[in-house]
């Protein structure tokens, strides 16, 4: 057999790293789920990646609904009583990927990262990931609403954590709980001749998990009679809209939504292998492979030194990690150049942002191949003179739209998107196909990183920079 | 269908009782029901080893899975529900409550029930209905549904084998069919179940064994009220408590946390003893033996619970359950008997068992001692322990001559703050499911000792219901099963 072969045959377990991970799919985890996941050879990795992506969701969904309805209440609550809702929660490579200035359908409940100086008795903490002080939560009696993250010692495997800013719990200060059965290593694909798996998880099960709490919050403080003003440049909603009924819960209607959506990445596939052709192309011929998006807690971070992501892909971005725009394309410390070798990849919110369409100019000005995801729709319409999606060489992203899914009474436009998960399960499924692709051209298989939190995580991080150096991929 | 289990009955040269054990068992005993939508998956990774389990075993592992599937996808309703219930509390309204729970909707409810606090009321009265009040209903009767909306009621549904709501609802006579919560629900409690009621198939039977509202019923109800109740505690607020266990003080307590959900801890303690049934299937077999033993010698088998819609009723001509049980209970200190028992005397050919809410209850202590006097064979089903202590003095559990049920505690199982009294019972539920797999041991030893399938009844709601079930009166006429 030669080493393509193999890839497809090696039955994928729930995470990647053979001796370490032997637990993750053990008992505890996810037992007779993994069976399940079991799929014929031959199924593409990025298909099978996002199919174990919607059996985690789905477990989220069957075991932790009443935990993930009560923190709606939760944060309700708060927001009727007029405290703070503070948020650091785990939406991949940070807690703001689907989080920034203007985001579509975010009814602006909650204030990113938590501020010690002022919070207060009575707020509300949803947070996964966070370095404390924790004392804090105590003596205020903050309401936590708690989750596992990849980086911290309440995921599985917590044994394998070595960095000290990992070693943090939040089980022990949470209210709540909302269990995602992640593991220290948040990726879930083997690929034979990595010990470190590809495809994290941590983004997927941030965002679904976010956006169903908030959306029956928005469902139980409108059933209150308190209205929100919801981002973005939506239009106003008329009374003709198709208000949601709002004695039912949402939750699971957003759920079932992203479910049918990532199973439509399958429907682009065809796409998504044309741009992991043309990334090969780029990293064969001496050029790069750019992750851009306009924020840099967004797409551009996801495709920088991502555990369980390639070392190929890099991150490029216009507004810094404080969403101030800096007037120009930033890769984390690299001189952005672009020529005519390189592959960009445009992760999209919406599909008309004139910083997107500038950048799009420049790419273009520089000869770069531009490819897109993400909603190319408003309001499933395609509208405006010039979107992104109509003006770069591949588009993927057909089956999310830009604004939110819930029209509810007294909001002035619709909340919760999908357009981020979305994104997320797009750019990843693409990573997928790039590393079949190089499997196949090459025969060797591109660097793929660890989590720098674990044992041997950094060493193995440092190896794979330089043979990425050296080779590319 | 026949001529093929004939066939192959022949080709491997078996009895009907071999046949029994080999027939893998599908979720829905009935065609028409076992639709890919009930529970998709599920059914698959229910088919036990061939031949291997029992059939009550079987039928207790399904009822499990209907559980989890109503856990797992229900999860939110059942949330979004018992908020809404101390909503309705809070604001000083009425919540009314038409639960099925078996083959009656106060099953596990009844006066002085342990652990049962005082939010609902049962049944409803229309003259006292108000807007914002709220209905817990899934089997409507004469129950005026459409009323109940247009006056304001906040209206939680589900389905029920007696109702158009249900799964195969195209099968029941129209007077039925058409009755439906659902178009009038404000929040739906989906539970899968058809309109057939039981789950197991017994070849010979076209009549599905086991029914399963009562299960899913109970666990449903105290699922939301565990919650409900919580709610109402992070409020400051208390409900009384049925039962006569001393109140809670307010030391070495382990009072449940107030701001996480209950139910998941009621559901996966139900589950385990559920499960714990099977450690003490020696007993129920040796009951089944008991009452066969009656049975064919000509005796009967009667089943006593002190409420006339308790265990009684759930042993009374039912649907999914067998003619040859016949309901007994107090009735101002008498005996008294469901359809098919005229005149309640009693022998020591008869069996009886007694369906327990606790063990020391003396007006089951009083029928208990007539039972015994007049001979009869006596078996006791129900939790045995108050606060998992035996209680000293009499206890039934203690004298009678048979007994199961020591998974489950009188008592409820949440010490909510503010509340007096532990709340939500499991017994109920567990009385309901061990009385359940007793008789699928029943039937399984009719078959092996005769060769004879006993009469099941069908839904006398379904278009050919009531004529099967009368053909199975002729039946057990003739030969006591």
């Amino acid at each position: 057999m030669i080493r393509r072969d193999a890839l497809r045959l090696i039955p994928l377990s729930g995470a990647g790293m053979a001796g370490l991970t032997a637990l993750a799919t053990a008992q505890d985890m996810c037992a007779g789920k993994c069976q399940g996941m079991m799929n014929p050879p031959g199924e593409p990795l990025a298909i099978r990646y996002t199919k174990k992506v919607r059996e985690m969701l789905r477990w989220i969904r069957l075991t932790q609904a009443d935990n993930l309805l009560e923190s709606s209440y939760a944060i309700a609550r708060t927001v009727k009583n007029g405290g703070t809702c503070w948020c650091s929660w785990d939406m991949g490579h940070n807690t703001k990927f689907d989080m920034f200035p203007g985001r579509h359908g975010n009814p602006g409940i909650f204030t990113m990262g938590y501020n010690v100086e002022l919070s207060k008795n009575g707020d509300l903490f949803l947070a996964s990931i966070w370095g404390g002080p924790h004392e804090d939560l105590v003596k205020k009696d903050i309401f936590v609403i708690g989750g596992p993250t990849p980086w911290g010692s309440d995921a599985k495997l917590a044994d394998l954590i070595v960095r000290d800013s990992a070693k943090v719990r939040l089980r022990p200060y949470s209210d709540i709980w909302i269990e995602t059965n992640i593991t220290t290593i948040g990726a879930i694909m083997e690929v034979p001749g990595s010990p470190a798996p590809i495809g994290p998880v941590s983004g997927i099960i941030g965002m679904v998990t976010f956006w169903m709490m908030q959306a029956d919050a928005c469902r139980i403080l409108a059933r209150d009679g308190i209205a929100l003003q919801v981002e973005g440049d939506e239009p106003t909603l008329p009374d003709t809209a198709e208000w949601v009924d709002l004695n039912s819960p949402l939750m699971d209607d957003y759920f079932d939504a992203v479910m049918n959506q990532i199973e439509m990445i399958g429907s682009e596939i065809g796409g998504i292998r044309e741009i992991a052709r043309m990334a090969v192309d780029s990293v064969l011929s001496g050029g790069k492979v750019y992750c851009y998006s306009k924020y840099r807690n967004s797409l551009s971070v996801e495709g920088q030194t991502r555990r369980g992501g390639l070392a190929l892909t890099r991150g490029l971005h216009r507004f810094d990690g404080s969403e101030k725009d800096i007037g120009k394309l930033e890769s984390y410390g690299e001189e952005f150049r672009g020529s005519k070798n390189d592959l960009v990849i445009m992760g999209l919110f919406q599909p008309d942002d004139p910083i997107d369409l500038e950048c799009l100019d420049l790419f273009r000005k520089l000869k770069m191949k531009v490819v897109s995801m993400g909603p190319m729709t408003r309001e499933i319409t395609v509208t405006g003179e010039r979107t992104v999606p109509r003006e770069t060489d591949v588009h993927v992203g057909r089956m999310c739209d830009t604004y939110g899914r819930f029209a509810i009474p007294g909001f002035n436009r619709k909340v919760c998107p999908t357009s981020g998960a979305l994104l997320n399960q797009i750019f990843w499924a693409t990573c997928m196909e790039i590393t079949e692709e190089i499997i196949r051209r090459t025969g060797n298989v591109p660097g793929i990183f660890f989590s720098a939190a674990i044992k041997g995580g950094t060493e193995h991080m440092n190896r794979v920079r330089e043979i990425a150096k050296e080779r590319g991929y | 269908m026949h001529s093929r289990i004939n066939t192959l009955m022949k080709e491997r040269g078996m009895n009907r009782r071999e046949l029994l054990a080999l027939i893998p068992i599908s979720l829905a005993g009935y065609v028409h029901a076992a639709t890919e939508s009930g529970c998709p998956g599920m059914c698959r990774e229910n088919v036990p080893p061939v031949g291997a389990e029992p059939l009550s075993a079987r039928y207790i592992g399904k009822v499990c899975d209907m559980l989890r599937w109503i856990r797992g996808t229900q999860s939110e309703n059942l949330l979004e529900a018992a908020h809404v219930i101390a909503r309705t509390y809070r604001n000083g309204s009425v919540c009314w409550a038409q639960w099925d729970m078996g083959h009656s909707t106060t099953m596990d409810v009844f006066p002085g029930r342990d652990g049962e606090p005082e939010i609902f009321t049962q049944g409803y009265d229309r003259t006292r209905w108000k807007q914002g009040d709220l209905l817990l209903v899934n089997i409507c009767g004469d129950l005026p549904i459409e009323e109940a909306d247009q006056k304001g009621l906040f209206i939680i549904g589900g389905p029920a084998p007696w109702g158009g709501d249900a799964k195969g609802s195209e099968d029941l006579i129209d007077s039925i069919g058409k009755v439906k919560v659902r178009p009038y629900a404000d929040l739906w409690i989906e539970t899968n179940i058809t309109t057939l009621g039981a789950v197991m198939n017994v070849p010979g039977m076209p009549a599905p064994f086991g029914p399963v509202s009562g299960a899913l019923g109970m666990v449903t109800y105290w699922m939301m009220l565990a919650d409900a109740c919580r709610v109402l505690a992070r409020e400051g607020l208390s409900a009384p408590v049925k039962g006569d266990t001393p109140e809670l003080m307010d030391q070495n307590i382990p009072w449940a946390c107030l701001d996480a959900p209950l139910m998941d801890d009621y559901f996966d303690e139900v589950i385990r003893q559920i499960g714990l049934i099977g450690a003490e299937l020696g007993a129920l077999r040796e009951m089944a033996r008991t009452a066969v033993d009656s049975v064919l010698a000509g005796g009967k088998v009667f089943v006593y619970s002190r409420y006339a819609m308790g265990l009684s009723a759930e042993a009374s001509y039912r649907r999914g359950g067998m003619l040859l049980t016949r309901g007994l209970y107090d009735e101002k200190g008498e005996i008294g008997a469901h359809f098919g028992v005229s005149d309640f005397t009693g022998t020591k050919n008869d069996t009886v068992i007694m369906g327990l809410a606790k063990p020391d209850d003396e007006v089951d202590l009083r029928h208990f001692d007539t039972f015994r006097k007049r001979g009869m064979k006596i078996a006791a089903i129900g939790p045995s322990t108050r606060n998992l202590a035996v209680p000293e003095g009499r206890t039934i559990p203690k004298e009678a001559d048979l007994y199961s049920g020591n998974m489950c505690d009188t008592t409820g199982m949440f010490a909510v703050k503010g509340f007096p009294r532990k709340i939500c019972p499991t017994s109920g539920v567990l009385l309901n499911q061990m009385f359940w797999a007793f008789s699928m041991e029943v039937a399984s030893e009719i078959i092996r000792r005769t060769g004879d399938v006993p009469a099941i009844l069908f839904s006398g709601a379904l278009k050919w219901g009531m004529e099967h079930n009368r053909r199975m009166e002729q039946l057990y006429a003739r030969r006591g099963y």
